[in-house]
């Protein structure tokens, strides 16, 4: 009994200050984590919103004359607004998150990629226009894939933040 | 051994556009005969540099670099001897992608 007296007498202040400084590093660590989840929510937020641009500009692109100024502007906005897409995913994918790999397959891939073939590629930056039912399919297939890759962003985000399971697990 | 390194930005233009000669004076075909197929030919390894280009569409990308499969090149050979110099690396899947995809897509027509 005197042993354990004896040991409190001599560390006690030492262990007030260790409890201290653990509760200070688990409140820094969430604090950290919650600081990480705002950030990849608002990056994943702006992702949506510049795909939604896109979309709203192809509309405008197919609508130009072929060569003209308008399209000539049309084209570099899209591009622009891709190369946009492209750092804010480049971004998301160096913070060292398991949901978003350096490099790694994520659900999110196959509709970017699908979106980006389908929006400047096919008839872009070319001397034709798709015709009518053509063009109203390719915008269909563009707006699925755009909305694909901002739902399996999203699911990305829970399953890394809530820890929400994936459907395929 | 000996290594070419083009800017596409610098040495080509700073918004490269289309797929084939006829959609612009910048496309991917003419890019891929006039700078990349040369390069390729005189030099053991061709670094080519994305850097400072405004954007790039799908088809300029796949008709400059997957180009490169259907005028002969194994995508194997391509990936020792090319580098993709980008500051986003999104860039640099992509091209491999397309340069994947015409040698798949090569090799089904050559089975068929």
């Amino acid at each position: 009994m005197s042993a354990v007296s004896a040991f409190i007498k001599d560390y006690g202040p030492a262990g007030a200050w260790v409890v201290a400084a653990v509760g200070w590093l688990v409140a820094n660590k969430q604090a950290n984590k919650r600081e990480v989840r705002k950030e990849v929510r608002a990056e994943i937020d702006d992702i949506a919103r510049i795909g939604k641009g896109i979309l709203t500009e192809l509309q405008k692109y197919y609508a130009t004359d072929t060569g003209s100024d308008a399209a000539l502007l049309s084209e570099l906005t899209i591009k622009a607004s891709f190369k946009e897409l492209d750092l804010r995913f480049d971004r998301l994918h160096s913070r060292g998150l398991a949901e978003f790999p350096v490099g790694g397959l994520v659900a999110a891939n196959e509709p970017r990629e699908a979106f980006f073939d389908l929006a400047t590629g096919v008839h872009f930056e070319t001397s034709s226009r798709p015709a009518a039912a053509e063009r109203s399919n390719l915008i269909v297939r563009q707006t699925n894939a755009c909305l694909q890759l901002t739902e399996a962003l999203h699911a990305q985000f829970l399953r890394e933040f809530d820890g929400v399971p994936s459907a395929h697990s | 051994m000996s290594q070419k390194m083009i800017s596409i930005a610098h040495e080509y233009s700073e918004t490269p556009a289309g797929r084939y000669r006829e959609d612009g004076p910048f496309s991917g075909q003419r890019f891929r005969e006039e700078l990349l197929v040369p390069a390729l030919q005189q030099n053991e390894a061709v670094e080519v540099n994305l850097d400072g280009v405004v954007g790039f569409g799908s088809s300029f990308l796949e008709e400059a670099f997957g180009g490169l499969v259907r005028a002969g090149y194994r995508a194997a050979d391509l990936r020792s001897r090319l580098q993709i110099k980008t500051s986003l690396a999104t860039y640099q899947s992509r091209i491999w992608r397309y340069i994947e995809d015409a040698g798949r897509t090569a090799r089904r027509t050559a089975s068929v």
